[in-house]
């Protein structure tokens, strides 16, 4: 009796017919807990224009465990590390089951526009941020520009 | 040599000596020696009867005084033959009287013999016939007009040895003579003296003469020769003639041995002329000695004994096998004598305790009986029941089951009208009747065997004497178990009109039943002729039932039945006065054909009835046993297997032509299960005990298996029939084709406290297998190593089954403490405790948070945000104290995810803490809520309280999540829940109650309830069809293994695992069978690291060594204590 959960079937049929805005969620064909994301970037903010493809995944422990969610495109971000890995508390010990797919993607958005460094995941960035921030929004700019931009992709 | 008789004289001198034997065989000894004159003593007893004078008058008188003062009177013929006897001796009155007292009816019936010797004198046909004898010496027996002939059978060649210096030397060919002096025949041994090698008989040589002389002695043959001959030789089956073979020239002194070549002629009088006895059990075998020695009741029992083992060591000695197949294993059988009380009473014992079960090879043995696909294929298999009476199709090997049912029934006219209805060749009954090679009536009585007449290779060639017919006779025929020997075939008589069904179940042995029932439902012959016979029920079927199986049975009924006259009662023992005439002279409109009862029924009219089965007192006419039946039909006849319990008395004592026993296991443990069965049937001569016991059973037990076997499958082969479910019909294709089977076993966890408590008992288990391994005592404390096996078993399948502990038991008292803390947690009166021992924050208001909860939440309405259902079934719901609401399930998964981690578990929710503990739950009894959501008012507010999570073990809780996802998924599929325990049913029942709502109904079925209350659990369980939802069976694994159609529900969930794994296959074959359309899916549970594990290893040993236990004793016990080490090694 190793068929889908049910929650699982409801969580993607919702995110299919009732998308929150900004945000796409797909899963995959050959895998159904496999889902391809994509996050616009918040208006107000240095990723705003540019669109991050991500990949999420749901373990079989879910919704007792975290998804597995991590950023495909290159992005600029003390919270986000070269190879995509996204530090957020919900996502580690914040975790509830109450939380869903809905709610994680939509932290992610949120922490787009409000970038931590005082908790980093990529060193090097979050330093930069802290101590020049314009210059590091300027260059999270120039990385949307060049990586995130809708043409580009 | 059997021990001397105590006398209260003083003994005579044994009887191996030549004075004795001089003495006591004067009527007996029929050629005289050379030295001695017993001959003479003959004559002068012949003479003495009717001439006193030779004896001293005076001395006789004297003699006969004291005699008759101390035994009273005697005849006078006695008296003077016992003075002649011991005249001479000093101390003549005491022998006397011995000898008197000791051959009392010997007495008597030495006049006869005297007087039939006086014609016989030389008539002992052992004698070569010469042709120039008269022909009252060549006359065997008393038909002297029959002619005499006379067969070569064989030769032995024997060494003998000389008992006297032989003046002249012995030449090659020269005739000896064979005779045989037996002293004791006419003596009525006792019993205890009789041994198997009848000393007294002694052969002796003799040189042949030309002239009629005697002939003078010249040795003696060995005794296991003697012990062959002598026999034989008394009573005329044989004759023998001796000739020397190899002399080397010299003469003979004592001692020294010569060659003989001994011819063995057949003799006419061997034969038994009338065959009509040997169909009736042999009266040798079935009289049972009393305990004293008394005389027989036939005098010759003990010589036909002999004479059976002379003839089986014989024909071995000889090389002579029977024609064809019917090869026994051993060389002799030797026949256990009945007559000695010590051995039968040794046997009677180690049949109680030697358990000599059958392993699963030798079951299949007996069961693929060869001929049984060639007889099928005879038969019609176009058949069909008149359409007036039945109206279901049946499937091509119903059909077939059909006509063999019929044909068994003798009803071949009926198969012929029935089987032309559909098919365009007609079969004529003649032609089914010839066809079935089982069915011909010359087939050979199973014990007699064939046995072709060997070539005459005698050296002597008795031509003018033989007036034998040779051609007609090639064959003749030898019975080893009885020493009859025939010329003409024995027919086995098959007059049984029934058989065994025996189809694995699933099969539906109940519809083919019935469809022979609706064939012939009565005596047609009866029925149109004068009824006179007030107690023949000539239309009634009787079918006897468990009696969980009656609801099903009259459901076949009435869905097969198209009669609207016909009808089918059931039984209970209400109508007991008016049973026989309700069935003898029914009403025009409705004819109760098939009568269904149940084993308690009859048992409990035996135990009212079977006094008066005699008498003709009125009682004599009610019940079951006041008529007599068309048919009796034992529906899971494997229920009587034990022959002396009353139950299966009782059925016996019900009369009726027609038998059928319908089982899909008739051998359960033994092969004397099977002797129950042919009882009941009348399976002549099989259903008399002793016959059984001599022929099957002690062969069995003595290793002789295969010959055991052999005569099983012989008996059974013409009344049989079993079809299982993988066999292939004869175009190819399987028998029936049945949706696939999934078995899945599922590991399960124990939780902390579970395991301690495991732990604890194992560990005392293990102490103590240990200990007694090591004394090596493992069997007196076998019971309670199997309590604590028992134990450990409950605990894995929910703690609370050892409150039913005796407070007597050991075990428990040592864990007191455990057991309370189990019962704490369970007392709803300590919750107060819980929530101190488990939170620290402060003490949480029961009232308030029912309030809060109540008041602010839509209890209709809940979604659980773990699972995302919606709305949460009342009955499931749980409610943390910040009054956030999940299903039972998800909580607790919730809960022991994050013990695991080693994190405190937070409310999902809100992240406050929560504990296992401290859930609540609605409590619906008091509250007027019904599951019809539109009603939108409570009559009153319903009440949470604490929520007891230990209620569930872990197998439990693991049942409830699948059948919660069942639930989920919507797939109306009907569940049964099979489990040993019947207090774990109950606990199941209750908590599947407390946590599933309308839409899961619970349903148990045990065997306490009543006849009617079973029933109706099992129609409400197959016919309550729901648009969602589904219905749950709870079973005990033992009865829901009887025959129970269960094919509604096509998902098993197996609590516990059984020690046999073919009670587990059963169970699971109630809904893998005919009638089930859908896969079938089975979970078994299986605690990890436990005891169960351990009980499938055993399941796994079981398949493969077989079932069965080895005979002795000694193997039993190692396999016993091999399988308990299994159970308690790491």
């Amino acid at each position: 009796m190793a068929a889908l959960p049910k929650r699982i079937i409801k969580e993607t049929e919702r995110l299919v017919s009732d998308p929150v805005p900004g945000i796409t969620a797909t899963p995959s064909e050959d895998n159904l807990r496999y889902f391809h994301v994509t996050i616009e970037g918040p208006s107000a903010s240095p990723y705003a224009g540019g669109l991050f493809k991500l990949e999420l995944y749901l373990p079989d422990d879910y919704p007792m465990c975290a998804p597995k969610v991590r950023f495909l495109t290159k992005i600029y971000h003390p919270n986000i590390d070269k190879l995509g890995r996204i530090c957020l508390d919900v996502l580690k010990d914040n975790w509830s089951p109450a939380l869903q797919i809905r709610t994680i993607l939509l932290s992610i958005q949120a922490l787009l526009a409000a970038p931590n460094p005082d908790d980093p995941l990529a060193n090097d960035v979050a330093e930069d941020w802290k101590k020049d921030e314009q210059a590091a929004i300027k260059m999270a700019q120039e990385w949307t520009a060049k990586y995130a931009s809708t043409s580009s992709q | 040599m059997p021990k001397e008789k105590r006398r209260f004289f003083t003994p005579s001198p044994s009887k191996d000596s030549v004075a004795d034997s001089k003495a006591t065989c004067e009527a007996e000894t029929l050629f005289v020696e050379d030295s001695e004159s017993p001959n003479q003593s003959q004559e002068e007893e012949v003479e003495s009867t009717n001439d006193k004078s030779s004896t001293n008058p005076d001395n006789f008188a004297s003699f006969k005084d004291v005699f008759v003062s101390i035994l009273g009177s005697i005849p006078e013929k006695v008296v003077q033959r016992l003075y002649k006897k011991y005249n001479s001796s000093s101390k003549c009155v005491e022998l006397a009287i011995n000898d008197f007292l000791e051959n009392q009816e010997r007495s008597t019936k030495d006049e006869k013999t005297i007087q039939q010797k006086d014609v016989k004198l030389f008539s002992r046909p052992a004698i070569t016939p010469r042709a120039s004898e008269s022909s009252s010496v060549s006359v065997p027996s008393e038909n002297a007009d029959s002619g005499f002939w006379i067969k070569y059978l064989g030769s032995l060649h024997a060494q003998a040895w000389a008992t006297r210096p032989i003046a002249r030397p012995l030449s090659p060919r020269e005739r000896i003579d064979i005779r045989c002096l037996t002293s004791s025949k006419i003596r009525p041994s006792s019993s205890r003296e009789k041994s198997k090698s009848s000393p007294s008989s002694v052969v002796r040589l003799f040189t042949a003469s030309a002239n009629d002389e005697k002939g003078r002695e010249v040795g003696r043959l060995p005794e296991d020769i003697s012990r062959i001959l002598s026999p034989l030789i008394e009573d005329n089956t044989i004759v023998v003639k001796a000739f020397v073979t190899f002399s080397d020239g010299r003469r003979l002194s004592i001692g020294d041995s010569f060659h003989l070549r001994i011819d063995i002629y057949l003799s006419e009088a061997a034969f038994v002329k009338d065959l009509g006895h040997i169909e009736q059990a042999d009266s040798f075998i079935t009289k049972r000695r009393k305990f004293n020695h008394e005389e027989p009741q036939h005098i010759g029992e003990d010589s036909l004994r002999s004479r059976q083992q002379a003839i089986s060591r014989l024909f071995k000695r000889l090389r002579l096998s029977p024609e064809g197949s019917m090869l026994f294993e051993t060389s002799v059988i030797d026949v256990p004598d009945e007559n000695r009380i010590e051995n039968t009473d040794i046997s009677e014992v180690t049949n109680h305790f030697s358990e000599d079960k059958l392993d699963v090879d030798q079951l299949q043995q007996i069961y693929h009986i060869n001929h049984l696909f060639q007889v099928l294929e005879q038969l019609p298999t176009n058949i069909a029941p008149p359409e007036e009476n039945c109206k279901i199709q049946l499937r091509p090997y119903q059909k077939t089951g059909l006509s063999w049912m019929l044909s068994r029934e003798m009803e071949f006219k009926e198969m012929e009208t029935l089987s032309n209805i559909n098919c365009e060749e007609s079969v004529s009954s003649s032609q089914i009747k010839s066809n079935i090679p089982g069915l011909k009536e010359n087939a050979l009585h199973p014990l007699w065997s064939k046995f072709r007449w060997p070539e005459d290779k005698s050296l002597e060639r008795p031509n003018e004497t033989c007036r034998f017919n040779d051609t007609n006779h090639e064959f003749f025929y030898a019975n080893i178990f009885n020493g009859e020997l025939s010329l003409k075939p024995p027919l086995a008589k098959t007059s049984l009109k029934g058989g065994i069904l025996a189809d694995e179940m699933g099969l539906g042995k109940t519809i083919s039943t019935l469809s022979l029932v609706h064939s012939v439902p009565c005596d047609v012959d009866y029925a149109n002729s004068q009824h006179n016979d007030t107690s023949y029920a000539y239309g009634t079927t009787l079918v006897i039932l468990p009696m969980s199986l009656l609801s099903q049975w009259e459901n076949e009924f009435s869905n097969t039945n198209n009669n609207p006259h016909h009808e089918c009662l059931v039984y209970y023992g209400e109508h007991a006065q008016n049973l026989r005439t309700l069935l003898t002279r029914p009403k025009a409109n409705k004819v109760p054909v098939v009568l269904l009862t149940t084993y308690g029924t009859v048992l409990n009219e035996f135990m009212k009835y079977s006094k008066n089965f005699n008498s003709y007192s009125s009682t004599s006419k009610q019940g079951l046993y006041s008529v007599r039946f068309f048919r009796i039909i034992l529906d899971e006849g494997h229920i009587i297997r034990n022959r002396l319990a009353k139950t299966s008395k009782a059925v016996y004592a019900l009369s009726s032509d027609r038998k059928w026993v319908l089982t899909g296991t008739p051998i359960i443990n033994r092969l004397d299960d099977l002797f129950s069965i042919f009882k009941f049937l009348e399976l002549e001569p099989w259903n008399n005990f002793t016959y059984w016991k001599n022929f099957v059973s002690i062969p069995f037990e003595q290793r002789h298996i295969s010959q055991a076997l052999h005569i099983v499958k012989t008996i059974l082969e013409p009344i049989f029939l079993r079809r299982t479910k993988d066999m292939k019909q004869p175009d190819g294709k399987k028998l029936i084709t049945l949706p696939e089977k999934q078995i899945i076993t599922e590991e399960i966890a124990f939780s902390e406290h579970e395991r301690d408590l495991y732990s604890n008992f194992k560990n005392k288990a293990s102490q103590l297998f240990n200990e007694s391994v090591n004394k090596g005592d493992v069997f007196k404390s076998y019971i309670q190593i199997f309590t604590y096996i028992l134990r450990l078993r409950q605990i894995c399948c929910h703690t609370d089954l050892l409150r039913g502990v005796n407070e007597d038991d050991l075990e428990v008292n040592t864990f007191a403490e455990d057991i309370s803390v189990s019962e704490d947690i369970a007392d709803d009166g300590i919750e107060g405790k819980l929530l101190k021992r488990h939170l620290d924050s402060d003490g949480l208001n029961l009232n308030e948070i029912s309030c809060k909860i109540v008041d602010a939440l839509d209890l209709k309405n809940l979604e659980c945000s773990i699972c995302t259902s919606y709305p949460i079934p009342l009955k499931q719901v749980l409610f943390t104290p910040c009054q956030h609401a999940f299903c039972f399930t998800c909580i607790l998964d919730h809960v022991d995810f994050q013990t695991k981690l080693n994190q405190s578990p937070l409310c999902p929710n809100c992240r406050k803490p929560i504990s296992k503990y401290c859930l609540l739950k609605p409590d619906l009894a008091h509250s007027q809520y019904s599951s019809n959501l539109k009603l939108s008012t409570w009559s009153s507010k319903p009440r949470i309280h604490w929520y007891n999570p230990s209620n569930l073990s872990s197998k439990l809780y693991v049942l409830c999540k699948h059948l919660k996802r069942l639930e989920e998924l919507e797939c109306n599929e009907n569940v049964v829940v099979f489990s040993s325990f019947s207090s774990f049913l109950d606990i199941i029942f209750k908590q599947l109650n407390d946590h599933f709502g309308d839409d899961v109904e619970v349903l148990k079925f045990d065997g306490r309830l009543k006849a009617n209350e079973r029933s109706a659990v099992l129609d409400r369980f197959n016919t309550s069809k729901k648009n969602r939802g589904f219905s749950v069976l709870l079973l005990s694994l033992k009865a829901g293994g009887i025959g129970l159609n269960l094919t509604t529900a096509s998902v098993a969930f197996l609590m516990d695992p059984w020690w046999s794994p073919s009670v587990e296959d059963q169970a699971i074959d109630r809904l893998h069978r005919i009638g089930q359309d859908k896969s079938v899916k089975v979970v078994r549970f299986i605690v990890s690291d436990s005891i169960e594990k351990k009980i499938l290893k055993i399941q796994l040993r079981k398949k493969q060594i077989g079932e069965a236990v080895g005979v002795e004793e000694e193997e039993r016990k190692k396999r016993k204590i091999e399988e308990l080490q299994l159970l308690f090694e790491e």
